[in-house]
Order: C-alpha cells, then sequence, then structure tokens
C-alpha cells in the first residue's frame, strides 16, 4: 500500500501530468472540447499525485506556504469538478410586466447533479427598463426595474455588472432586449387568446424588426414592426421601455402574397379567426448562471496564491541574492565598469 | 499608419526616444565592454514618465484606461514593462545584463504600436468594476516579471553559445540565473491571481466566470507552462540551459496571449486586459 501511495506521490510523475494537462488543453481547444476526458484525465492523475504526495512528502508539512498552496490547489481541483456537476446556465426573454416563469429558459449548459426544479424558487415580475446610449449608438448603462413576488413586490434596480441574485441565481442584464407586439388572436365562438411575438434586437437590428408566426388557425404570417424613423446613430439618448406604448408604430402582417398595416387596436380577419394588435412593449433578455461553490472556489484560490506568496517570500525573496552581476558604479568606479556580453 | 494626428503622439513620440536612447547606451555598453548603468537607467526612466503623459492624455480625453484596442493595450504595456523594468534595473543590480535583450525587446513594441491605428475606443458599461482593475494590474506585474527574467535567460543563452567550445565558467552566470528564476516565480504568483481576477471580472461582465474562449484557454496554457517550468527546475533539475528556454517559451506565450490571440479570434473577450 505504501509503496503504491510512493509511486503515485512521485514528484516525478507531476511533470509529465502537468505537460499532458497542457496538450489536452490544446487539443481539447482544438476539437471544440467534444470530449472532457482529454482535461479530466490529466486533472484526475494531478489529483491523486497532489492528495498522495501531501500524505507521502514531509517537506510539504515543514513548508506551511507550499502546504497551503498545494492543500488549496487540491480544494480548487474539488471544488471545481463539483461545481461542473452543479452548475446551470441558460437564458429567458422576459417582456415588460411578464412575471419569470422557468418553463421558457432556455438552456445552456446544466451538470447532472443540477436540480431541475430549483428554478421554481424564482418569483419576480419584470417592471420597466432603460438603455443609456452614446453617438454611434454605444450602449453605455443599463437599469432594469424588477418586482420581487412574495417579498411585498418589492422593487429592485440592477443592470452591468451588478447582477439580481435570488435563490441562488443570478440574473445579469444582456445587450439584447427589443420590442414586442402584443396580439389578441379569437377564433369564431372562442374565447380570445392573448400572446406576445418578440422581434430581434433593439436598436442593434433596428432595420429588420421582422418575425414570422403561425396562428393557431395555422396560418404563416410575417410581422414587421414599421417605425417611423431609425434609432438615433448621432447623439446621445435613452431607450426607455416606457416609451413603447407611446411610439408612433405599425405592424406590418404579411400572409399569402398580401400585405396589411395595423396600428394599436385594429382588427385583421385572417384565415381561421381575427387577429388583433393589442399594443407595443419592450422584452428584456437575461443570462442566467447558478454557481453554487463560486465564492468557495474563489477563497479557495486566494487562500492558495497566498500560501504560495508566504512560500517564494521565505524561500526565495528574503534572502540576499549570490553575488555578481551589475552593481550601479560610484563615481569612482563609474568608467571601470564592466559588461560580459 | 503612424498616429500624428492624435494628441497623446507627441508624449509616444517623446517616451519612445527615450527608450531608443537607454537601448542605444545598453548596446553601445556590449561593444565597448564599459558602461555607466545610469546612461541606461535615466532615459528608461524619462521614456516611462513620458509614456505615463501619452497614458494619462489619453485616458482623460476618452474617460477609461487603455484597456480595450490593441494600441491601447500596447501603449500602456510598453509603459508600465518599461517602468517596472526600470525599476528592478535600479533596485536589483543582477537583471542590469539584461538590458540588451530587454530594452530591444521593448524598441519592437514601441515600433508595433507606432504602426497601429489609434482611434478611440469604448469601454461597455459591464466591463467597467473594480476586478477590472486588479485583473489588468496583476497581468501587467506578471508580463513584466517575465520579461526581466527573460532578459537574464536571452543573455545566460547568448553567453552560453559563446562559450560552448571553451570551458571557461561565466562567474555571473549563478546569480544570473537565481535572479530569472526568484522574477519566474514572482511572475506565477502574479498571474495566478491575474487569472482569478479575471474570472471573477468575466462573471460579473459575461454572467460566466469561464468559458474556453481562446483569450482564456491561452491564459490557462501560458499559466500552465510556467507551473511546469519551475515544477520542472524543482523537481527534475534539468540543465540551466533548458530553463533558460523555457522562461523564454513562457515569455513568448504570454506576448501571445495579450498582443495576438485577442485580436485574432471572435470571442467578445476582447483585449481587456
Amino acid at each position: 500500500m505504501m509503496r503504491l501511495l510512493s509511486i503515485a506521490a512521485s514528484l516525478r510523475l507531476t511533470f509529465p501530468a502537468m505537460l499532458a494537462l497542457v496538450v489536452g488543453v490544446l487539443v481539447s481547444y482544438r476539437g471544440g472540447f467534444d470530449s472532457h476526458w482529454w482535461v479530466s484525465a490529466p486533472l484526475l492523475v494531478l489529483a491523486v499525485n497532489l492528495a498522495a504526495a501531501l500524505v507521502v512528502h514531509p517537506r510539504f508539512r515543514r513548508q506551511p506556504g507550499l502546504l497551503c498552496f498545494h492543500l488549496a490547489l487540491l480544494a480548487v481541483l474539488v471544488l471545481g469538478a463539483t461545481e461542473q456537476l452543479r452548475r446551470f446556465e441558460g437564458r429567458v426573454e422576459l417582456l415588460v410586466g411578464e412575471a419569470f416563469n422557468a418553463r421558457n429558459v432556455q438552456t445552456q449548459a446544466a451538470g447532472p447533479l443540477y436540480g431541475v426544479d430549483r428554478l421554481r424558487g424564482v418569483a419576480f415580475r419584470q417592471d420597466h427598463f432603460s438603455v443609456d446610449y452614446g453617438p454611434n449608438l454605444t450602449r453605455r448603462k443599463t437599469r432594469s426595474h424588477v418586482n420581487l413576488v412574495g417579498q411585498g413586490d418589492e422593487p429592485v434596480v440592477f443592470g452591468d455588472t451588478r447582477p439580481l441574485g435570488i435563490a441562488g441565481f443570478h440574473f445579469h442584464t444582456t445587450s439584447n432586449k427589443g420590442y414586442a407586439a402584443l396580439l389578441r388572436w379569437q377564433e369564431r365562438d372562442a374565447k380570445p387568446a392573448l400572446g406576445a411575438v418578440h422581434f430581434p434586437s433593439y436598436p442593434l437590428q433596428d432595420w429588420q424588426q421582422v418575425n414570422r408566426w403561425t396562428t393557431p388557425g395555422g396560418s404563416e404570417l410575417t410581422l414587421e414592426l414599421v417605425f417611423p424613423e431609425h434609432a438615433p446613430d448621432t447623439r446621445a439618448w435613452r431607450l426607455d421601455s416606457r416609451n413603447a406604448s407611446r411610439m408612433p408604430v405599425k405592424l406590418r402582417v404579411r400572409g399569402r402574397g398580401r400585405d396589411f398595416e395595423l396600428e394599436r387596436g385594429q382588427w385583421l380577419s385572417i384565415a381561421g379567426g381575427r387577429l388583433r394588435f393589442d399594443e407595443l412593449r419592450m422584452w428584456m433578455g437575461y443570462q442566467i448562471s447558478f454557481n453554487p461553490l463560486l465564492a468557495w472556489l474563489l477563497a479557495a484560490g486566494t487562500v492558495g496564491i497566498a500560501g504560495l506568496a508566504w512560500h517564494f517570500w521565505q524561500k526565495l525573496w528574503s534572502r540576499p541574492l549570490p553575488a555578481g552581476g551589475g552593481q550601479l558604479p560610484s563615481k569612482r568606479r563609474r568608467d571601470a565598469a564592466v559588461v560580459h556580453t | 499608419m503612424l498616429p500624428w494626428s492624435t494628441p497623446e503622439t507627441a508624449w509616444l513620440m517623446a517616451g519612445v526616444a527615450g527608450y531608443l536612447a537607454s537601448t542605444g547606451a545598453a548596446v553601445r555598453g556590449v561593444f565597448t565592454r564599459r558602461l555607466d548603468h545610469r546612461t541606461v537607467l535615466v532615459p528608461l526612466g524619462i521614456g516611462a514618465a513620458l509614456l505615463a503623459m501619452a497614458v494619462a492624455e489619453r485616458w482623460l480625453r476618452l474617460g477609461h484606461g487603455p484597456f480595450l484596442s490593441l494600441y491601447e493595450l500596447l501603449l500602456s504595456n510598453l509603459l508600465t514593462l518599461g517602468l517596472l523594468y526600470a525599476l528592478a534595473y535600479w533596485r536589483v543590480p543582477q537583471v542590469r545584463p539584461g538590458a540588451v535583450v530587454v530594452l530591444p525587446i521593448l524598441l519592437v513594441l514601441s515600433v508595433w504600436t507606432l504602426s497601429l491605428s489609434p482611434e478611440a475606443t469604448r469601454l461597455p458599461a459591464s466591463y467597467d468594476n473594480y476586478w477590472l482593475w486588479i485583473h489588468v494590474s496583476m497581468g501587467k506585474i506578471f508580463l513584466a516579471a517575465c520579461l526581466i527574467a527573460t532578459g537574464n535567460a536571452g543573455v545566460l543563452l547568448i553567453r552560453a553559445w559563446r562559450r560552448r567550445s571553451s570551458r571557461e565558467v561565466d562567474p555571473e552566470s549563478p546569480a544570473l540565473d537565481a535572479v530569472a528564476w526568484r522574477f519566474m516565480a514572482l511572475a506565477f504568483v502574479f498571474d495566478s491571481f491575474m487569472l482569478l481576477a479575471g474570472a471573477a471580472w468575466a462573471r460579473d461582465a459575461w454572467g460566466r466566470f469561464w468559458a474556453w474562449d481562446p483569450l482564456e484557454t491561452w491564459a490557462l496554457v501560458t499559466w500552465l507552462v510556467l507551473g511546469t517550468a519551475l515544477h520542472l527546475r524543482i523537481t527534475w533539475d534539468p540543465r540551466p540551459w533548458v530553463g533558460w528556454l523555457l522562461i523564454i517559451v513562457v515569455f513568448v506565450l504570454a506576448i501571445l496571449t495579450f498582443f495576438g490571440v485577442p485580436f485574432v479570434s471572435v470571442a467578445g473577450h476582447k483585449g481587456v486586459m
């Protein structure tokens, strides 16, 4: 057992394992990270090597800074692997006035140990938001207002580098936001159905505010928002979702080779029912992340680097340098100073 | 294109002239075998001060630090590399022989800077938090420590190559070698802090702390190669020239990561270092 442990703890194993990790990272990077084993396998070997070395080599225990660094490194490996198993990343678009619904979230990445019901604990309602723009459509400050449901509808303002933290999740505002047309669909003798069609990001794509929609009656329509003017690009301005209701806009509906333009409140008869353009609102796109161990990872990393700095200070920097090298010459020696190269 | 039209140009040109004078003094010292180190240090310090004026002028004009374009990255690194090397040159005599390697590198970076368009940039609101400052500062100290170590490693390699046929031992070699590895150790500490602060910053800027984008991947590769080089030095005790070559490899990787990868990739993580 001890012999096996000694082999696993060999410092001579560390170098090839580290090289393998470098190669693994490069191979995975070139191959688009199709297989995680290129990185995971060398990391596993390094973790075993390090854990065994901490047990076998008394040198680690005699040097607290080095011990601290390597323990922290091991902690980072374990925490990082656990984090991968439990993490979640996703995105969602929320209409102003709409309550967050976990079913609308588009999952980008989820670890196998991530609890799928966890997002159901998130409850808030999107209120208005604003984005400041400078000349040339340069995006500046974003402020999103939401009301936390179940906490007295407490209003919260966040944006840019300050995410909304709720139930362990972080909601980051993104550059992705735009207009949505609220539509009412009514079939003969049926209750009207309400829905929203989101248009592409605004003002980034203000020249193509087009989307497709199939009515419950089966008609395929192309919808386009027609604004009287483009977003200003020569001066500073503010995109404010509260102004959407006052925007002079028409909804162009294209289907079966015919075009119609609807103003707010107007109806259009289409095969199978009637369509009404109720109102114009805005939607905000959020990036959602769940990283339960991130604070611990940051703490372990900081402690490890501090330990390493302490170790290097004790072993290297606090000790006198070997003699030799160029001395700044005194007046007397200046003319005689020699450079060896 | 030469940036004649920007207000910081005069300061930049004057700063580069300072570096040129410093390089001239170091190179002349090699050929004449006599050198007053002040003829290297003083123009280097003045050059760094003039570049600080160029950075300050641009910073005040644009309202944000020089973090974004390749021109801004090179300009700010010319300042910090020159300044930190001048400090090391002044306080650590054992780095002075490396000046004939370090200063020409700074000159190459200077010429590169002058060849780039200095057009105005804009710092996105989502990038602007205190982790960015920590990340950038750590990165600059890391690169400067690598540069100083590379200076010594380069000189040691040149000397070893020139003495390859004789059995003569360079008396300065152990001191220069030890100092080079001390700076590599320093570089490892600051590189680690840079990665950590970068992850914390990316979390706030993009909502994720690590995404294997090209810059993150190459920064990790640089850190791993630097860690491997230090481990190799401690556990395998390779021939000195192997270690010196490794120091240079780490520096080349760092330069590619800082000034190459962000500007050839299409990821959102552009050059903010």
